[in-house]
C-alpha cells in the first residue's frame, strides 16, 4: 500500500494516540492514608490527575482509535498494488495455413514465453481459447489476433507493470487486411513479430510477373469516387474514379481502396503471378509525379509475393513506440479506497455511541 | 537498651522539695552529717542541733547546718491516642515513646526516685502504674505498655485525681495535648515524638486523614506539600517555646533515633 498524502495517516495516529492517552488519564481522588499531622495541610481540592492503570471501556478506546485512523488513511489517499510480474508477454502464435511448421511456432512461443502471467493466443482465421498450435487449414486474421491480443493486454495491465505483445507469425499477405494497420495502431507500443517460416504456397515466389494495370476486366455498375489507396505502407491521396473491380477468389489483396475494398490482386500461377491493379491513373495533374505514388508503383511492380509478406522489422521498427506498454492502472482507484474507508469511519463511530450509551450508566 | 543506660542517673536540676530521703540536694538544710553553715539559734529550734562544744567555747548558742537530700518522685506520661499508632505498618511512634518511657523510669529507679506512670489520652490521664522505687519498675512499665494499643480506650485503669507533683515526663506527639505544665516546685520534659514520615511525607498524592477524626480528610499533594511543612514546622517551633518558657525541658525526638542516646542526652540536660 502506497499513500499519496502520508501527513493525513501521521496526523490520524498522533490524534488517535491522544485520544488513548486520555484515555488512561483520569481525574480522581488519589489513594487514602493516614496521617497524624494532617491538620497542618492548607484546604485544597482532592483531585488529582492520575493514570488508569486498568482503564474501564476498552471497547469504547478501540472504536475511536480505530475509527480515526480509518479517516487518517482515507484523507491519506492510500493506492493498493497488488501483487504484479514485471513484464507480461500476449504471444500471438499462428497456427493458420500460412505458417510452414507448427513445430517452429511452438519454439519461437516458448522461447517468447517467460512468466505465469504470458498469455498465449494462438490464432488462424479467428482467435482460439484452447492452447493447441496444430497448424490450421484455414487463412490466417492477423487482425482479429490483434484484437484478441489488445483485449488480452488490458487485462494482463493489473497484473504486470508492462505488457509485450508478440506476434509469432510469418505475416504473410493473406492474413493482413485493410483493418490490421488501424488495429495495430490501437497499441500504443511496438509489436514483436517473430518471424517463422511461411508456408511455400504463401512465400513469395521468385517468377515472372504480369502487371495488369488497369484490370478492366469487372468494370463496376456504377461509377465511384474515393479519396486515397493503400498498399503496404504506402497511402497515395488523391481524387480516384473507381470504375473497375477485382475478383478476389484464389488471390492476395496487395492494396486496398481507402475503404477497404481491394484495389489491387495477386494471382499465384505456376511461373510466377498475375498482378491485376484497378487504380486509375490520370495524365492530368500531377499524380504521377508525387512520391508515394512513384513508390505506389514500385511496389505494383515489385516481385511476386513480395507484396504478400511483411518482414519481421516493419512491426517493430517504429522507434516512437515502446517496446513495453507501463500499465496504465497503477492501482485501486484512490476515490473508492477513501470512500470505504470514510465509511468504515462513520460505522465506527456509530458503533462507539451505541456501545458508549450501552455501557454507561 | 537497659544494658545501654546501666550507671546513668539522673539528677535533678534544682533542688528538690523536702521529702523522703533521696539522692537529690533537698532545698531545706537538715541534719546530715555533711555540715554546710551555722546559724545562730532561735526561738524554736531543735536543741539537738546546737552545736555544745561551740557554746561551751564562745557561749554562743548556733546551730549546725546541714544539706538535706530527699527523692524526686517521677512521673511519665505517655501519650496513648490514635496519632501515636504511626506508621501504620510499623507503629514506630509508639515503640519508640515506650521504649523511652521504659528508659526513663529505669533511669529514674536506678537514682533512688520512686516512679510512676500515666497514659494520656486525649484529655484524660490515666493511673497506670503508681510511684513505687521498688526494683523492676521498667518491668512494670513495659507490662503496662505492651498490652496496650494506641487509641482504643483503656479498660481498668483509674483517672488522675492527685495533682502532678515531682518531675513530670512528657512522652509523646502532643497533637491532642496536654497543654504545657510544669508542676510548682518541680520540673518537667517534654518528648516530641515525630514519626520521619511527617516530617518527609511521601511525595505521591495521597488524601490523608486524621486518625483521630477519620472524617477529616486533606489531600497531600505537590501544591500543599510546601504549605503543610511549613505549618508543622511553626508548630513545632511554637510548641518548644511554649514549652521552654514554661520552664520544661523540651527535646524533638523522631522515630530515627535511638531511645538510650536520647535519654543520655535527656538527663545530662
Amino acid at each position: 500500500v502506497t499513500f499519496l498524502a502520508p501527513w493525513y495517516l501521521v496526523a490520524a495516529g498522533a490524534l488517535a494516540a491522544s485520544v488513548v492517552v486520555l484515555h488512561y488519564l483520569v481525574m480522581r481522588q488519589p489513594p487514602r492514608d493516614i496521617l497524624p499531622t494532617v491538620r497542618f495541610i492548607p484546604q485544597h481540592p482532592a483531585i488529582v490527575r492520575t493514570w488508569n492503570r486498568r482503564p474501564d471501556h476498552l471497547l469504547v478506546l478501540a472504536l475511536r482509535t480505530a475509527a480515526l485512523l480509518l479517516i487518517g488513511a482515507a484523507f491519506a489517499r492510500p493506492v493498493w498494488h497488488r501483487h504484479r510480474v514485471r513484464v507480461a508477454h500476449i504471444v500471438l502464435a499462428d497456427r493458420s495455413r500460412a505458417v510452414n511448421r507448427a513445430t517452429e511456432v511452438g519454439d519461437s512461443v516458448r522461447h517468447v514465453e517467460t512468466g505465469s502471467r504470458d498469455v498465449v493466443i494462438p490464432f488462424d482465421s479467428t482467435p482460439s481459447r484452447d492452447s493447441s498450435l496444430t497448424r490450421q487449414s484455414s487463412r490466417g486474421d492477423i487482425s482479429a489476433a490483434l484484437i484478441a491480443g489488445l483485449r488480452a493486454a488490458s487485462h494482463a495491465e493489473s497484473v504486470a507493470e508492462s505488457v509485450e505483445v508478440v506476434l509469432v507469425s510469418p505475416a504473410v499477405g493473406d492474413e493482413i487486411d485493410a483493418a490490421t494497420d488501424s488495429i495495430r495502431a490501437l497499441w500504443p507500443g511496438a509489436i514483436r513479430l517473430v518471424p517463422v517460416t511461411a508456408h511455400r504456397d504463401s512465400a513469395p515466389t521468385a517468377g515472372h510477373l504480369t502487371l495488369i494495370w488497369p484490370d478492366t476486366s469487372h468494370p463496376r455498375a456504377s461509377l465511384d469516387t474515393t479519396s486515397a489507396v493503400v498498399a503496404s505502407n504506402t497511402v497515395v491521396v488523391a481524387p480516384f474514379a473507381r470504375r473497375w473491380g477485382v475478383d478476389t477468389a484464389q488471390s492476395t489483396v496487395v492494396a486496398r481502396w481507402v475503404d477497404g475494398e481491394p484495389a489491387a490482386i495477386e494471382q499465384q500461377a505456376s511461373t510466377g503471378c498475375t498482378r491485376r491493379v484497378v487504380v486509375p491513373v490520370s495524365t492530368a495533374g500531377d499524380l504521377t509525379v508525387r512520391p508515394e505514388f512513384i513508390h505506389f508503383s514500385r511496389l505494383m511492380h515489385g516481385a511476386c509475393g513480395a507484396m504478400a509478406s511483411r518482414r519481421g522489422g516493419e512491426w517493430s521498427t517504429d522507434t516512437t513506440r515502446p517496446a513495453r506498454v507501463r500499465s496504465r492502472r497503477a492501482g485501486l482507484d484512490g476515490g473508492d479506497v477513501m470512500a470505504w474507508l470514510v465509511a468504515g469511519a462513520i460505522a465506527l463511530l456509530v458503533a462507539e455511541l451505541v456501545v458508549r450509551r450501552t455501557q454507561t450508566p | 537498651m537497659l544494658d545501654a543506660l546501666r550507671g546513668v542517673r539522673w539528677p535533678a536540676r534544682h533542688p528538690v522539695p523536702p521529702g523522703s530521703p533521696g539522692a537529690h540536694r533537698s532545698r531545706r538544710l537538715g541534719a546530715a552529717v555533711e555540715f554546710t553553715e551555722y546559724r545562730p539559734y532561735r526561738y524554736g529550734d531543735d536543741p539537738r542541733r546546737l552545736d555544745w562544744k561551740l557554746l561551751a567555747r564562745t557561749d554562743r548558742a548556733y546551730i549546725r547546718l546541714t544539706d538535706d537530700h530527699a527523692v524526686l518522685p517521677t512521673t511519665i506520661l505517655i501519650d496513648a491516642s490514635a496519632s501515636m499508632a504511626y506508621p501504620t505498618a510499623t507503629l514506630d511512634k509508639w515503640r519508640l515513646a515506650v521504649s523511652l518511657a521504659i528508659g526513663f523510669a529505669a533511669v529514674a529507679q536506678a537514682s533512688g526516685d520512686p516512679v510512676g506512670l500515666h497514659v494520656m489520652s486525649g484529655d484524660q490521664v490515666m493511673h497506670e502504674v503508681p510511684r513505687t522505687t521498688r526494683r523492676g519498675i521498667g518491668s512494670a512499665v513495659a507490662s503496662a505498655l505492651g498490652a496496650m494499643t494506641p487509641g482504643e480506650p483503656r479498660r481498668g485503669a483509674r483517672p488522675r485525681t492527685q495533682p502532678l507533683t515531682g518531675r513530670l515526663v512528657f512522652i509523646g506527639d502532643f497533637l491532642q495535648g496536654p497543654d504545657v505544665m510544669v508542676p510548682p516546685r518541680g520540673e518537667a520534659y517534654a518528648l516530641h515524638v515525630v514519626a520521619r514520615e511527617e516530617l518527609d511525607p511521601p511525595r505521591k498524592a495521597l488524601l490523608v486523614s486524621d486518625p483521630e477524626d477519620d472524617t477529616f480528610r486533606r489531600p497531600l499533594l505537590r501544591e500543599t506539600r510546601s504549605a503543610y511543612l511549613d505549618a508543622f514546622g511553626a508548630w513545632r517551633s511554637a510548641l518548644r517555646m511554649a514549652w521552654r518558657a514554661a520552664g520544661a525541658e523540651y527535646r524533638l525526638v523522631t522515630t530515627d533515633d535511638r531511645a538510650d542516646r536520647v535519654i543520655r542526652s535527656v538527663v545530662r540536660m
